[in-house]
């Protein structure tokens, strides 16, 4: 128990921390949309076609050629779906840190069946079959966009990366398997916390 | 529920206080006093062999079983 202990009061400081890099990694996004995106879009008002230069390439993984001719319609499609990407990206991992930390706490205090272990394990499962549904969603999306089908369909495989301060919250099916792996182990809990009132009210 | 602890009684007949009971039987006062409140829902042998021999009583002088109404 006092390994657990130790090693959930951790596992709370590691949270907080790609926490934080989740947020920079966010900000970095909007400010690349920004100065790469919405400044691109005005400097080409009305025209029907923008040219992409290295200097439109950015953080937030642009999927156009560099000297690619698009259509201005195609790059404001673009823009918004890499931003709708960015929140998705932090308000899942925002999410999955959140309802971790929520099943960490009562096991800093060596208490891992109270009650609400199950039901926030049952949320943690749920929650990451829908991340890796509307993260395939959003991936299918970006690849009917982009000329590199395939590359972008590939994606759609790539497990979460953490690069320096960089975190690529990219779609795996590996998160419906955690998913439900994580719903299972809310059943095991669910009986483990029974167990635990049984004990509790021998005498 | 059907059984009833007779505890109170017992220590009441023996001049026992709870504490000195919780000391002598091993067991936390919260957890005796559990009894009072109805959340006990089972009990160790192990238990009420040593709450007997601090009482100096049988079980059946502790537990009591009443039919429920359904009976």
């Amino acid at each position: 128990m006092e390994k657990l202990k130790k090693l959930s009061k951790v596992m709370n400081v590691v949270f907080k921390l790609v926490l934080l890099i989740a947020v920079i990694q966010f900000g970095r996004c909007l400010v690349d949309l920004w100065t790469n995106g919405i400044a691109v879009l005005k400097e080409n008002q009305g025209a029907e076609f923008i040219k992409i230069s290295d200097y439109t390439l950015g953080n937030c993984g642009w999927h156009f050629l560099n000297g690619q001719k698009i259509e201005t319609s195609y790059f404001i499609k673009g823009i918004v779906l890499e931003f709708v990407e960015a929140v998705f990206n932090l308000v899942g991992l925002v999410f999955l840190v959140c309802t971790s930390e929520k099943l960490l706490k009562p096991m800093t205090k060596g208490q891992p069946y109270n009650g609400t272990a199950s039901k926030t394990l049952r949320t943690l499962g749920v929650g990451c079959i829908l991340i890796c549904v509307a993260g395939n969603v959003i991936a299918y999306l970006q690849a009917a966009r982009s000329s590199h089908i395939l590359s972008e369909i590939r994606r759609i495989f790539m497990p979460v990366t953490l690069t320096g301060i960089e975190v690529n919250f990219g779609v795996s099916l590996g998160y419906l398997f955690i998913g439900i792996m994580t719903f299972v182990l809310s059943l095991v809990f669910r009986y483990g916390e029974e167990l635990q009132v049984q004990a509790d009210e021998t005498l | 529920m059907p059984i009833i602890l007779r505890l109170d009684r017992v220590m009441a007949d023996r001049k026992m206080s709870l504490n000195e009971l919780s000391e002598r039987v091993g067991v936390s006062n919260v957890n005796l006093s559990k009894i009072k409140t109805g959340k006990i829902s089972a009990i160790r042998f192990s238990t009420l062999e040593a709450i007997c021999e601090v009482l100096d009583c049988q079980p059946g002088d502790i537990l009591e079983y009443t039919p429920s109404e359904k009976n």
